[in-house]
């Protein structure tokens, strides 16, 4: 269960970790792991990447553990963390966006033949995983986080045009995976 | 797209993609872990060398600062005693006790004609010794003056004299009677007194000498924390250069055969091979040159024995590394073979990556030769060979050593 709010328990876990207490760390990344994976799931090509950068994720949640403010939600500032480290992981493939290998998702798409007619969360998850790492990058921080163009714009180091470019498109891809789902829309207006 | 349904889509991801369940995954904690480990040894390691260095620099900035103190002072002395010199103008035929500037014994002074001089230090200090000199040199031409006053009348005008740098004797200096003394023999029994600084100096440079040592002997090498031991080789040759009184450095080739055997979890290589199963230990042989930098200090010193202590860095130079792979149950390398072999030659240095430190009991057998024994630590400050170990040494040096 994770912590939502800075209670007791909470600053006693977070001031254990400010003093590089093994057992307080492992507190905390066993109360935070699900989100967190979550999150890393959202944003990686695949699970074992996802894995990689929750640690990572992780390692820099500790060793800036100290710069926390105790006055805003941790879930919050741990949830910024494992984002801009998944961005990290993947920036130089964010910024050639452009230049993504398409059969990669062709592939994927008759993979899907197989996949559930439900959409689960292991469907969807799979569907964002078949994006495009700069499609799946707009995607999760518009759509699913909640940000601005212009703050993708900063984050990724994009144009707003392009952030504006690449949630559409992946859109547009999503649509049409969940389409092969059975769940119908209307035509996407992108050309491929 | 219709706005609608790309809210729709933002919508069902959004929804769908929020509520992430996953049991925790102690294998995820373990990589972490060990990654948080390694970090706070690497943080440990930056503090010894940090710590190290510091050490180093202030002994290094003491040494510099005492001797260039005693450089200061010899040459304020030098060109006092050089500046010294009889003044036509000052009176010399005039007789007078010279007092002692302390009378440390405790003696009545007595003013019959008898001077008394009570040295209170071993060494003439920069400011004293020049009026102690001439005050010394006054009482010789007074009593010249008495026996020939014309000669000396003339002599005092055109003499100057340049006294050098003199050290007394540790013993009392005895009393004159400049009444009743005959002039001659009184700068013999002076010169008795007094020895020249320079010769001891030689002296004294002679006893520092540079030195060339031969060591052998074993060593205990261990990985940190994996709890076994193995027992190891080492020799070579050191060259110590003094600095200053009791401070020298150190600069060495050793030849060490290092084993040490672990688990494979101490194991941490750059580009490890792909496993489908890990080893589950190691057994590792290493052909390693070690050039160990060290600052010696002489802590006590008698005429054949000295104790030192010394501090320094290593670097390691693996010649040679030769990993034994062990497997339970024979692993991936096939049902019947339980072991596999890795070797490496020449792949891995570690510049300054040991810390080292040591304590040697020498003993002078010869003007020129000297034994010891040298039980040593060293600490590792990066990970060493092929698997990154931590690789520490515990051992004793005999040694040979011969003064250049």
């Amino acid at each position: 269960m994770a912590i939502t709010e800075v209670d007791e328990k909470s600053i006693h876990i977070i001031k254990g970790c400010i003093d590089e207490d093994r057992r307080a760390q492992k507190d905390l990344y066993t109360i935070y792991y699900a989100m967190s994976l979550g999150i890393c799931l959202r944003y990686a090509n695949h699970r074992d990447d996802a894995i990689s950068i929750l640690n990572e994720g992780f390692f820099k949640v500790f060793k800036n553990i100290s710069k926390y403010d105790f006055q805003k939600p941790f879930s919050v500032w741990i949830k910024k963390i494992m984002t801009n480290t998944a961005i990290d992981f993947y920036r130089a493939k964010i910024k050639q966006g452009m230049l993504v290998d398409v059969s990669m998702y062709e592939h994927a798409m008759v993979e899907d033949d197989s996949i559930s007619q439900k959409l689960d969360y292991e469907d969807l998850l799979a569907m964002v995983q078949q994006l495009p790492p700069a499609y799946r990058a707009v995607f999760n921080l518009y759509a699913i986080d909640g940000y601005g163009h212009e703050e993708i714009s900063g984050m990724l180091g994009i144009a707003i045009g392009t952030s504006k470019s690449n949630l559409h498109k992946a859109r547009g891809r999503l649509a049409e995976m969940v389409e092969v789902q059975g769940v119908k829309f209307g035509k996407t207006e992108e050309k491929r | 797209m219709m706005e609608k349904d790309k809210n729709k889509i933002d919508e069902i991801f959004k929804m769908g993609l929020s509520d992430a369940n996953f049991d925790f995954d102690e294998s995820h904690w373990q990589d972490i872990e060990s990654r948080l480990e390694n970090e706070k040894r690497a943080k440990k390691r930056k503090t010894v060398v940090f710590m190290t260095l510091l050490a180093t620099a202030a002994a290094v900035l003491t040494a510099f600062f005492i001797w260039n103190s005693e450089l200061f002072k010899s040459k304020n002395v030098s060109s006092e005693i050089n500046g010294a010199s009889i003044s036509p103008g000052k009176e010399v035929l005039e007789r007078k006790a010279v007092q002692p500037k302390e009378n440390t014994v405790g003696e009545p002074i007595q003013d019959n004609g008898w001077i008394a001089f009570q040295p209170i230090r071993r060494t003439n200090s920069a400011v004293q010794l020049p009026n102690e000199t001439i005050i010394l040199q006054d009482i010789l031409l007074s009593k010249i003056a008495e026996t020939n006053p014309i000669g000396i009348q003339e002599g005092r005008l055109n003499t100057t004299f340049t006294i050098p740098h003199m050290e007394y004797n540790t013993r009392r200096l005895p009393r004159f009677n400049l009444k009743d003394e005959p002039v001659e023999g009184l700068g013999e029994r002076l010169a008795a007194i007094y020895k020249p600084k320079e010769s001891i100096e030689s002296n004294t440079r002679e006893r520092e000498r540079s030195v060339v040592s031969f060591l052998a002997g074993p060593d205990l090498t261990s990985v940190r924390g994996a709890g076994k031991t193995s027992l190891s080789e080492n020799i070579g040759l050191a060259y110590s250069y003094p600095l200053i009184k009791g401070l020298s450095v150190s600069v060495g080739a050793t030849y060490a055969k290092k084993n040490y055997k672990s688990a494979y979890k101490f194991y941490t290589p750059s580009n490890p091979p792909e496993m489908t199963q890990l080893p589950s230990n190691v057994s590792a042989v290493c052909d390693v040159l070690d050039v160990p930098l060290t600052a010696n200090y002489t802590v006590l010193k008698s005429k054949k024995v000295k104790f030192n202590v010394s501090a320094g860095l290593s670097s390691y130079f693996m010649l040679k590394e030769k990993y034994t792979f062990d497997y339970e149950g024979g692993g991936s390398y096939g049902g019947s073979q339980k072991s596999a072999v890795y070797e490496v030659s020449g792949e891995n240095q570690h510049i300054f990556g040991v810390a080292d430190f040591s304590i040697s009991i020498e003993k002078k057998i010869s003007d020129k030769i000297n034994i010891g024994v040298k039980p040593f630590v060293k600490m590792p400050l990066t990970g060493i060979g092929y698997g990154n170990v931590d690789l520490e040494s515990k051992g004793v040096a005999f040694i040979l050593g011969m003064s250049l």
